[in-house]
């Protein structure tokens, strides 16, 4: 289990990150979602024990990033944006070469490395000088070096930016294989992978964590507005009159009338349990029947914008 | 520390480093060594020791100009950063690879040794301790050139501001000449590396020297921990 503690960094007395708490357990994957500049790179780099935290800790299976560092990078995958490759080696003698930094012993360093090659996909390229490969066979390169030695803590920092969609979905795919028992950070500008992959997000900005959870539940909670989706049988102009009579204090989109089902009506409107009796109560006065009531949730690139918009 | 360093030399050979490095101070130490023996009939190491010397003001950055400019560039000192790898261990690793690249260099040297033998008959002293201070003072430059690397990403920075100390640390004695600078009472002679090569090539192994030279490596190889430590857990 990974558990984070009010995690802060400050660069010349700047804060970077500030206060950032979270858990992970075993076999999660968490996508770290924020603005350019939000903190999510440092925040992985200090998990990933390239730089040290002002203050705050982090614990991997009990052991303290700071006072354990060297325990705790033995047990951690790192792939920074930019894939830290030795551009001059060979694919299969940059892994062996990353292999014998981890300490993997001699015995199963070959097997660790045939490993990594098969899960990433890369055997045809595994004697090709890394300087001559693809933007995403470099990335794949990137991402078997960080799972060598089955880490239990896998910081993948956007792993997927600048790869075209083909490329993007077969590094999903190597990634979901490659959680198994890990725990998977990964951050991310690309919506898609949080729909695809993430159990649960993070979400960063100004070095804060805004949110944390799963992201189908973010604008429930948090953005002061309710959205819920109606299903009511009655007569239609009763119902508008009923909506019309909050004003601007309810938004709604009606459909339109379908023999014989019932009409849906979606409401937005200030995120409270009075006003919510109140509409519904006004309804039933008319002797509209309430079918369905349904928390709406908006469009996941919208949430996600929004954030990335507020201040 | 063993992984380092094999990478190290790897880098040294895969790239053009190694392949100019030796040639070009086989060479250029060569046709002085040539001269002095057939042109100025001086049957002895001493000449050569002091123009190797010289060579490696310059040549001792193309050696350590690349050992942590060339990682923070491209990434790769982050990886490190995040391996189970001590400082200590990763500066090692590169430290004496650099090392022995210089003794690879020297061993090369040990050619000249053959004319030298089939004209003359050499004394011997003078020869292994001026082989002993040269890779004392080559040790040095290594250290002074990993410290500066560590400074920067720039890798033509790194060889410029290191062949700049050398240069400075090995004509630093003539400072002490200028009448104008006579005020800064400093032991110009003893600071400067030229001083105590003279010592060695004649034969003497002087135990200030060997301690001030030791002391240069310590220093420099101390201040590149600390730039690296800062840089890990700053």
């Amino acid at each position: 289990m990974l558990d984070v503690q009010k995690l802060t960094k400050k660069i010349d007395g700047k804060v970077i990150v500030e206060d950032i708490s979270f858990r992970l357990e075993e076999g999660e994957i968490l996508g770290f979602v924020g603005p350019n500049g939000a903190g999510k790179t440092t925040t992985l780099r200090m998990l990933a024990c390239c730089t040290m935290p002002a203050s705050g800790t982090a614990k991997l299976d009990g052991l303290d990033l700071v006072k354990d560092d060297m325990e705790v990078r033995k047990r951690i995958g790192y792939l920074p944006e930019v894939p830290p490759l030795y551009e001059y080696m060979k694919v299969r003698t940059y892994l062996e070469t990353v292999a014998g930094f981890k300490g993997i012993s001699k015995p199963s360093l070959k097997d660790e490395v045939d490993r990594a090659i098969q899960r990433c996909y890369i055997g045809d390229m595994a004697k090709r000088e890394i300087g001559k490969l693809s933007k995403g066979y470099r990335q794949r390169v990137g991402l078997a070096q960080a799972i060598l030695g089955s880490p239990r803590l896998l910081l993948l920092d956007e792993p997927t930016s600048s790869l075209d969609p083909g490329q993007i979905s077969e590094m999903r795919d190597i990634i979901r294989e490659a959680s198994g028992n890990t725990m998977v950070i990964f951050s991310t500008h690309i919506l898609q992978e949080i729909q695809n992959l993430c159990d649960r997000v993070v979400l960063i900005k100004n070095g804060r964590l805004k949110y944390q959870g799963r992201l189908d539940q973010y604008d429930l909670s948090t953005d002061g507005q309710r959205n819920l989706m109606l299903k009511l049988r009655g007569d239609r102009s009763e119902i508008e009159s009923v909506l019309e009579s909050f004003n601007s204090g309810l938004r709604y989109e009606l459909e339109k009338a379908k023999n014989g089902l019932p009409l849906k009506v979606s409401l937005h409107f200030e995120d409270s349990d009075k006003l919510q009796n109140l509409i519904l109560t006004k309804l039933l006065g008319k002797n509209v029947g309430i079918l369905e009531v349904t928390p709406l949730a908006r469009d996941l690139e919208e949430t996600i914008l929004q954030f990335m918009r507020s201040e | 520390m063993l992984n380092i360093y094999r990478k190290e030399l790897f880098n040294y050979f895969w790239s053009p480093i190694a392949y100019i490095v030796i040639p070009v101070f086989l060479f250029i130490s060569g046709y002085f060594f040539s001269f002095s023996l057939y042109y100025l009939k001086v049957a002895t190491m001493s000449n050569a020791f002091h123009n190797m010397a010289i060579l490696l003001l310059l040549l001792a950055p193309v050696i350590t100009m690349r050992l942590l400019a060339e990682e923070k560039k491209s990434g790769t000192l982050e990886l490190l950063f995040s391996m189970p790898v001590s400082i200590g261990n990763l500066l090692l690793g590169k430290f004496l690879a650099g090392i022995t690249l210089l003794a690879i260099m020297l061993l090369c040297t040990f050619v000249f040794l053959i004319p030298l033998m089939i004209h003359s008959e050499p004394d011997f002293g003078p020869i292994w301790t001026g082989y002993f201070g040269i890779f004392l003072i080559g040790t040095a430059y290594i250290a002074i050139g990993l410290f500066v690397s560590s400074l920067t990403e720039n890798q033509i920075v790194a060889a410029l501001g290191t062949t700049a100390i050398l240069i400075l640390l090995w004509f630093i004695r003539y400072i002490g000449s200028f009448e104008a600078l006579q005020f800064i009472n400093l032991p110009f002679d003893f600071i400067s590396v030229s001083t105590h090569q003279g010592e060695f090539v004649r034969g003497l192994i002087n135990f200030s020297s060997i301690i001030y030279l030791l002391s240069l490596t310590g220093l420099f190889y101390g201040l590149t921990w600390l730039r690296v430590h800062l840089m890990r857990y700053g």
